[in-house]
């Protein structure tokens, strides 16, 4: 599993890739600690190379929209594949992040 | 129509009827007794005036005789003067005849060859010319004339014997007259006493006859008088004078009453007799023709009063019919009873138009009624402006009419309202049926089980329980009876169910799930209602049954045989804090688990005998050796054999059964993997290779391997979370099994008792701020998997999923 971040057009897109599981949510949630600062920018979770995401990414995720929110900046998750979706679709965390 | 209907129809007319009836007995009988008592008084008067009469007439017969013999007497005295000479003698008969007009001929019959001249029994006669006034001189006696009148045994000359003046028997005149005579003789002395000559004096009886008839009491009375030879010497029909013996007239008739007359009155008796006409009849039967009257002497009875003329030895008698005599007495009753009849015709008519128009708003009443009696309160009654007992009986019907109307309305409105009530109970007891598992078969895709439950309210609304569901692969059920019965029992029952789905949902150990529900139904439980409620959880992979019971009959167990299912009774639901214990057992397939209410057992027949606990097992046992035990058969039998034993008798208490029927059949496992985790989640890529390898050898596309990988690591990390506290170490196990149904995966560890089943659902519906950060993971388990199932066996926590292929 690995986590990449980046800044593109004043976004912080965060690339996945791999499995996100609960042996690699620690250190996924170490990569992503650059968004907890994203003030004046919108986050990007791009998730083109994310082949599971378990309870435990979940979490993370849920972290990063919880820190972002209050700051005004949007989340926004790309290249999901229809497995992934399916289960974003079964926990409402569809309804939570909005999907480019 | 009859008369009686008549009368039952109208008092009217029975009003009327009665009246005249009861005024005719009256006045029949009164008038009666009047005719009677007028009978008496006119009898009496009659009685009296014939008696006057009589007397009348005998004192004016005597009278006449009287001065008849008076003269007689007298010219006796001095007929020595005149009768020694043949001639002179003439003198004495002209003078005393010429004195006594009463006297129609005086003769003197001297004794044989008293004057040598005349030769024998000269008899010299001064006679009245007949029809005339002059007087006829004649010579009766004599040789010639063959009559010796002194010395016959004749009735002239018994006053020769008797030596006094004699009234001879009544005769006819032997001359051509005819007439009817009696004679007075008196006998004329020598000096020496000896008798030479009799001075008789005849007299015409005719005057008797007018002397009784002007002495009549009434003009249609007739007169008699009889001589003591027992002739007749005035009678009506003159036929009979002096030519017919009064007694073989009398006998003649055969009339035994008239001969009694004549003997009484020939014994100179005075008095009056009562007796029919016959006694007047003429001599040939028949009755006398007399113009004088227009009495019917053949009918009707007669009165005779007779009485004696003693000087003359006669007797006379008047003959009053007595239909004469009641004429009016009988007139004045007829008259009285014409007019009392037309008065009673006038009254009753009067009368019966009276009562007719008095009763006549009755009848108008009775229409007003029997249009009551349809239902129309409105209907107007007659208008009576009286104040007498209709008026009052008017008043009556209008006072009813206004408190029926309004009687009808409130039974109206109350039947409204209780219509209302039962249509609310009706919701009430649908509300409480519809919480009830009413879709049998329920679980028709399982083949592992069978329920069937029954629950017959006693009233609309029943306090008996039944329910069950599936969580996780485990049959929770429960079989309870609310205390007492009706709308009370039914809310503490809806609360009871309320409780029980709420704490079973994340509570599988049932005597946990009781202690809660026991906690607060306890709570301010001021009615005192209980609740007895066996509660099971049926672990639906393995058939290990759990149960606690609150005080509720236990179950049977109808498996092998048929028993009685062994757990502690503790005590009922919402009485007091308790500690409930629970029981385990192994449940085999194809057992039956029956339970029931007290109302099955309890269920009582007309004569309060009861179903009992030995009916119902010898049910179940013969159920068992049909093979017929399963949930929906030994239901239906049960109830078949409760019905037959009440026969008809009214249900006394809600009656409820469940049957659960375990059949989970054993298959061969085509594919069995496993692996040993330690409670490390840096292992979870272990676990998800060997997932991997399980979806792989069973050909699970990629999807669904990613869904088997997410429900394992969830399912795994929780155990590894939470079975071992931070800091501890131990082991968990995954096995894989499948066969051609489903896929199967145990996860056992050693760890705490932990059952990830029993967390609260997430609400997948709330906004990210609200969303807790955990609790997920079950969640995801529950989409993924068809089935999770916890139980703790042998100190050890095991979590199976399962997915069906």
């Amino acid at each position: 599993m690995k986590t990449t971040i980046q800044e593109q057009d004043g976004n912080l897109v965060a690339i996945f890739d791999g499995r996100l599981d609960t042996a690699a949510a620690p250190q996924c949630e170490q990569d992503l600690k650059p968004l907890m600062d994203c003030a004046g920018h919108d986050i990007v979770l791009d998730c083109t190379a994310l082949d599971y995401i378990s309870s435990s990414g979940l979490r993370l995720f849920l972290g990063v929209l919880k820190n972002a929110k209050p700051k005004g900046s949007h989340v926004y998750i790309t290249g999901m594949n229809a497995d992934l979706r399916n289960v974003f679709t079964m926990t409402g965390f569809i309804n939570l992040f909005e999907f480019k | 129509m009859s008369l009686s209907k008549k009368l039952n129809k109208s008092v009217a007319i029975r009003t009327t009827f009665i009246a005249l009836l009861m005024s005719t007995i009256i006045l029949v009988l009164f008038a009666l007794w009047q005719s009677h008592q007028v009978r008496k008084v006119v009898v009496a008067d009659v009685q009296r005036q014939a008696s006057r009469s009589m007397d009348n007439a005998i004192g004016t017969i005597i009278d006449r005789l009287s001065s008849v013999e008076t003269a007689v007497e007298t010219a006796s005295g001095y007929a020595d003067i005149f009768a020694k000479d043949e001639k002179s003698c003439y003198q004495l008969l002209e003078r005393l005849i010429k004195n006594n007009a009463d006297i129609s001929a005086v003769t003197l019959l001297y004794r044989d060859q008293y004057f040598p001249r005349q030769g024998s029994y000269y008899a010299p006669t001064v006679y009245r010319e007949y029809g005339g006034t002059g007087l006829v001189t004649d010579e009766i006696g004599g040789p010639e004339s063959n009559f010796c009148y002194l010395e016959t045994d004749s009735n002239w000359i018994y006053t020769n014997k008797l030596r006094h003046g004699y009234w001879c028997l009544p005769y006819l005149d032997s001359m051509s007259t005819k007439r009817p005579m009696v004679t007075y003789s008196v006998p004329l002395y020598e000096p020496d006493s000896s008798i030479y000559a009799v001075l008789c004096a005849d007299i015409d009886l005719n005057w008797v006859k007018k002397i009784m008839d002007s002495s009549k009491p009434y003009p249609y009375s007739r007169v008699s008088v009889v001589s003591r030879d027992q002739q007749f010497i005035c009678h009506p029909d003159s036929s009979c004078i002096l030519g017919v013996n009064v007694y073989e007239h009398a006998r003649k008739k055969g009339d035994q009453k008239s001969i009694e007359l004549i003997h009484r009155m020939l014994r100179w008796e005075r008095g009056s007799d009562t007796m029919n006409t016959s006694f007047w009849a003429g001599t040939d039967g028949s009755d006398i023709a007399d113009p004088d009257d227009d009495v019917d002497w053949d009918s009707g009875p007669v009165i005779v009063y007779f009485a004696p003329v003693g000087r003359v030895q006669w007797a006379v008698s008047f003959t009053i019919p007595e239909s004469k005599i009641l004429e009016g007495p009988n007139d004045l009753r007829n008259n009285m009873l014409l007019i009392s009849l037309f008065t009673l015709l006038m009254t009753a008519l009067v009368l019966f138009v009276v009562i007719h128009r008095q009763l006549r708003p009755l009848k108008d009443l009775a229409d007003s009624t029997r249009e009551l009696a349809k239902g129309h309160f409105d209907v107007p009654l007659p208008v009576i402006r009286r104040n007498d007992e209709i008026g009052r009986l008017r008043q009556a019907f209008a006072d009813m009419q206004t408190s029926l109307s309004h009687y009808v309305d409130e039974l109206q409105a109350t039947t409204a309202q209780k219509a209302s009530m039962e249509s609310e109970l009706n919701v009430a007891s649908s509300i409480q049926m519809s919480m009830l598992p009413k879709i049998f078969p329920p679980y028709p895709e399982r083949d592992d089980l069978e329920i069937y439950g029954r629950l017959t309210p006693a009233k609309a609304v029943g306090g008996d329980i039944y329910d069950f569901y599936i969580r996780d692969e485990k049959l929770f059920f429960c079989i309870g009876d609310v205390s007492g019965k009706g709308v009370p029992a039914a809310l503490v029952m809806v609360m009871t169910r309320a409780l029980f789905r709420t704490i079973s949902a994340h509570e599988a150990a049932p005597e946990r799930v009781l202690a809660q529900m026991n906690e607060t139904l306890s709570e301010q439980n001021e009615s005192n209602m209980f609740v007895t409620l066996f509660m099971g959880v049926l672990d639906l992979p393995t058939g290990r049954l759990r149960c606690s019971n609150a005080g509720h009959d236990a179950p049977l167990i109808v498996g092998e045989q048929v028993a009685v299912m062994k757990v502690d009774s503790n005590i009922p639901l919402g009485v007091m804090e308790w500690k409930y214990t629970a029981q385990e057992m192994l449940v085999q397939p194809q057992t039956t688990i029956f339970l029931y209410t007290d109302g099955l057992t309890e269920a009582e027949n007309a004569s309060h005998g009861q179903f009992g606990e030995q009916r119902m097992l010898e049910v179940a046992r013969q159920a068992l050796a049909d093979g017929r035990h399963n949930p929906d058969d030994l239901l239906g039998l049960m109830q078949d054999a409760v019905h037959q034993f009440v026969d008809g008798a009214e249900q006394s208490d809600d009656l409820t059964m469940l049957g659960v029927q375990y059949t989970k059949e054993q298959r061969a496992e085509s594919l069995q993997r496993d692996i040993t985790l330690t409670n490390d989640v840096q292992q979870v890529p272990q676990l998800a290779a060997f997932v991997d390898e399980v979806c792989e050898a069973l050909g699970f596309d990629m999807s669904t391997t990613m869904q088997m990988n997410l429900a394992l690591e969830e399912a795994v990390v929780n155990v590894m979370s939470y079975a071992y506290p931070a800091g501890t170490q131990g082991d968990v196990h995954i096995e894989a099994q499948a066969n051609d149904v489903r896929l199967k995966f145990t996860i056992t560890d050693s760890g705490v008792p932990f059952d990830p089943t029993a967390k609260e659902e997430i609400d997948t519906t709330l906004s990210a701020e609200e969303r807790p950060v955990g609790g997920l993971g079950i969640f995801l388990v529950r989409e993924m998997m068809d089935s999770i199932n916890y139980e703790r066996i042998d100190g050890k926590n095991v979590l199976t999923l399962r997915k069906k292929l």
